[in-house]
């Protein structure tokens, strides 16, 4: 019987300096995040008898397992969870630099250069032989499409960098697969047998895989013996005794080491790839589309125009896109603020005065209303072939809402209204209305020749040398508010740009809330987590308490059975002596 | 539910970080004024922001222009106010010559202070601005009338200027003729038009002639060369006006724009001040929290 008490105490002092131990190791890795806390799973330790199942002895205690404290329920969910965020985080990164970037609220915005460029239009379109508003405008237009073109560069430095990233990105993960691969080999080893060198290793397993999933996707197949299998598009990494890598092509593309493409959807990289691949080129698509919205509208209007020195056809912007817009004249000479006008006050060539497509032409039929309110007859007079007539009793209005409302082809962008101030009937040509292949002018000519003044207008010319007027920067200044985007046109330049900035702040917000969201979320599957599998110092304390009792109370043991002994052998047969 | 001591410490931290980063936030908000820092914080407000600026900056722009017009168009004003009195001051002549008998002498004197007369007009004709002369059409660095002299008479008066209009954006589409040439106010050759330099000369020469005939032909020429100038005098006038109410209809606009644009784009201060003390408390509370509860430890009782 003593000998049993013995045995009993001895084992169950081990068993409880072993769990004080353990209880230790949890208070000492209270800080480390890696750790999971181990419990001490102690049990009876029973002798078998073989031959009689009722003798079975119950001979003290053991420490039967340390069991790591683990869910991993919880530990898919959160790296599933931590994947999307990573790359969520990821691309607000990006953004937030890109909002920088074009920093709108600020007072050097692009948008502030783009109203500047039209607010110098304007003041030129005022004063167009005042020399130093013409250098206004070509340094205003100089400096837009340099900060077109410097967004663009930054676009462009910005996709680089962020392809730095995407490469050191894959080096991490190389790495962390590397170290996997190390653990999953050790854990193979059948020469570790101790809980607690294995729970090491389970750890760093885990640990690796945490981070792992804020760097990719991938699928785990946990083992038996406690490794991990990657799969990554289905495609193992770790084969035999080796592993595979990613390597960043020079196209951009991400391989395996073996030679299979890999698509990445999640984590850090994903968010690098598709900043790099998707978001930064669309952003730059938009700038480009809006620097050749540009380009185009300027250069339509100026090259209508004419310079001070008679000089017409002039672009004002070369290039066809944010990547290489650039303002296309130097000389202040050169801005064409003048349209071409005719010289004389009657206007229309009588013999079909054929005027650039191009333009806008203000042409007055005089005496028009004269002859109409005379009651003098019936007419007839053609705009590009089309015979527009009109009858004695006709009033002006009716003959104005015959042009207006032909609704067939050859009368493209020409409207027509009466100018009450000078009394003359105006045909208004738009530039921005495209004429048909086939009839790129308007002709207008007499003909009937009831309208005596066609008869005298044969000397009417276009009259290019206009220093002084500014029609064609005010037609100019008038793309600040004209609506020219778009099919059809329902959009302003200024309107474009901003529906640009608003798309990336747009996407930003949005993101923003979503990284929120998930990091709300990431953080409560953290907690959860760490709830169950980090260590608790009142708990462990009182474990420590506990087991410290048991310990005590186990070597009271030895001494009841040492005194039991001693009864026996010092008190018991005394008589012998 | 289970807590651990480092579960504990993490959920600490997070609320102390998120606490934190509102603080932040409103700080920033209120450093700027109220105003919105990135677009991103709110990009409804801000696309509506970038309208009202566009149309502030441009009113600005309309304002500064109209101001500038208004100084021309009371040039405009001028000349033609001075030519219609000395369009008064010929036809009192032209009345003496024809009402009175008189001598050659008389008569030369008469016709000479005509000649004076329509010598001021040219000289209200090729009025410049700044070198720019206002009645030349777009030829505005070359005097739009040349006369031909013989002595100190003059002769013929011919218009060199060309007939175009300029048109300048005063306001939201709205754009006015900013200038007469001197052929439709000096030499209009439309059919009710009158030719007011020929018709001086005729009246002129009339005089000098003694045509008591013509005289009273061209007193009715000059009532039309009058009525002419009076017309432009009036349509200039209009234009005056209407720059003037554009001018109050723009300061309206911008103080109504400036008051969306802050009402939009701006939180009120007394508000986000109210939001800050509101977060300073929930942030104070929480560090004290953190303060107090991590004092408390069974490591304390053992």
């Amino acid at each position: 019987m003593g000998q049993s008490l013995f045995s009993i105490s001895r084992s169950s002092l081990l068993a409880y300096q072993q769990a004080i131990n353990i209880a230790g190791q949890n208070v000492s890795n209270l800080q480390n995040p890696d750790y999971t806390r181990q419990l001490s799973v102690i049990n009876s330790n029973v002798l078998n008898n073989p031959s009689n199942i009722t003798a079975d002895m119950s001979m003290g205690i053991k420490l039967d397992d340390v069991r790591r404290v683990r869910n991993e329920l919880l530990n898919g969910y959160y790296r599933t969870e931590n994947n999307q965020m990573q790359k969520l985080q990821t691309s607000q990164s990006v953004y937030e630099q890109v909002e920088f970037m074009f920093n709108e609220l600020g007072d050097y915005s692009l948008s502030n250069t783009i109203d500047e460029f039209w607010k110098s239009w304007q003041a030129l379109q005022e004063s167009p032989d005042d020399m130093s508003l013409r250098k206004n405008v070509l340094q205003d237009g100089g400096f837009l499409a340099d900060s077109i073109r410097l967004k663009n560069e930054q676009l462009t430095d910005l996709a680089g960098t962020i392809n730095n990233n995407v490469d050191y990105e894959i080096t991490q993960i190389n790495n962390l697969l590397e170290q996997l691969s190390d653990v999953n080999k050790n854990l193979t080893k059948s020469w570790i047998q101790s809980s607690s060198e294995r729970n090491q290793l389970l750890d760093r397993k885990d640990a690796i895989l945490d981070t792992l999933s804020g760097e990719m996707d991938f699928q785990i197949v946990n083992q038996e013996d406690g490794s991990a299998s990657i799969y990554i598009n289905g495609t193992p990494m770790f084969y035999q005794d080796k592993f595979r890598t990613l390597n960043l092509q020079a196209d951009g593309t991400i391989k395996l080491n073996t030679g299979e493409d890999v698509t990445i959807n999640g984590g850090k990289l994903a968010g690098y790839v598709e900043m790099r691949d998707t978001t930064i080129p669309k952003y730059q698509q938009m700038l480009s589309d809006f620097a050749s919205d540009m380009i185009t509208n300027v250069n339509k209007l100026h090259q209508n125009g004419y310079a001070k020195d008679g000089t017409a056809g002039l672009a004002f912007f070369t290039g066809t896109g944010a990547s290489d817009i650039t303002a296309a004249i130097s000389d202040p000479t050169k801005v064409a603020t003048a349209l071409a006008t005719l010289s004389s006050s009657e206007n229309i060539n009588a013999t079909g005065k054929t005027v650039d497509s191009t333009q806008t032409i203000s042409g007055q039929l005089d005496s028009f209303k004269t002859a109409v309110d005379d009651n003098s007859g019936n007419g007839e007079f053609a705009i590009n072939g089309v015979s527009i007539t009109w009858n004695a009793n006709d009033s002006i209005d009716e003959i104005i809402s015959r042009i207006n409302n032909y609704t067939g082809d050859p009368l493209p962008g020409v409207t027509a209204s009466w100018n009450n101030e000078i009394q003359k009937l105006e045909l208004v040509r738009d530039p921005f209305v495209d004429t048909t292949p086939n009839s790129p002018d308007v002709t207008i000519s007499d003909v009937t020749g009831n309208f005596a003044l066609f008869t005298s207008l044969s000397t009417a010319t276009l009259n290019k040398n206009a220093e002084g007027s500014g029609e064609n920067a005010l037609a100019i200044s008038q793309l600040w508010s004209k609506k020219t985007v778009g099919t059809p046109a329902s959009w302003t330049l200024d309107e474009e740009y901003v529906s640009f900035v608003n798309m990336i702040a747009k996407d930003k917000n949005v993101l923003d809330n979503l990284t929120t969201n998930k990091q709300s979320l990431v953080n409560n599957v953290k907690l959860q987590r760490g709830q169950e599998t980090t260590v608790s110092l009142d708990e462990e304390l009182i474990d420590m308490m506990k087991y410290q009792q048991s310990y005590a109370a186990c070597s009271r043991l030895v001494t009841i059975a040492d005194e039991m002994l001693s009864q026996l052998i010092e008190k018991t047969g005394i008589a012998g002596r | 539910m289970r807590v651990s001591t480092s579960s504990f410490t993490q959920n600490m931290s997070d609320n102390i970080k998120g606490n934190l980063t509102k603080y932040q936030d409103l700080q920033n908000r209120i450093s700027n004024g109220g105003k919105l820092t990135v677009p991103s914080e709110d990009p409804l407000a801000y696309s509506y922001m970038n309208k009202m600026k566009d149309a502030r900056t441009q009113i600005g722009q309309y304002t500064s222009i109209s101001k500038k017009l208004g100084n021309d168009l009371n040039l405009y004003d001028g000349t033609l106010s001075s030519t219609s009195k000395l369009l008064t001051e010929i036809r009192t002549v032209a009345v003496r010559a024809a009402n009175s008998t008189l001598d050659q002498v008389d008569l030369n004197n008469l016709a000479n202070e005509v000649n004076e007369k329509l010598r001021s007009v040219v000289a209200l004709g090729n009025t410049n601005i700044q070198g720019k002369y206002m009645y030349s059409g777009s030829k505005t660095t070359a005097e739009p009338f040349e006369v031909t002299l013989d002595g100190e008479t003059i002769k013929a008066v011919t218009y060199t200027g060309d007939s175009t209009s300029f048109h300048r954006e005063v306001g939201f589409n709205d754009t006015i003729k900013i200038n007469y040439t001197g052929e439709e106010v000096f030499m209009n050759k439309s059919a009710d038009g009158v030719n007011i330099m020929d018709e001086i000369i005729t009246l002129r020469d009339a005089i000098s002639a003694g045509n008591k005939e013509t005289i009273t032909g061209q007193l009715e020429k000059m009532d039309r060369a009058q009525s002419q100038v009076m017309g432009y005098s009036a349509v200039n006038g209009n234009k005056m006006k209407h720059l003037e109410n554009l001018s109050t209809t723009m300061e309206e606009l911008d103080i109504r724009y400036a008051k969306n644009e802050e009402e939009v784009g701006s939180l009120d201060m007394a508000t986000l001040i109210n939001a800050l003390n509101t977060q300073q408390t929930s942030y104070q509370a929480t560090l004290y929290i953190a303060g107090q509860i991590s004092k408390v430890s069974l490591l304390n009782y053992v």
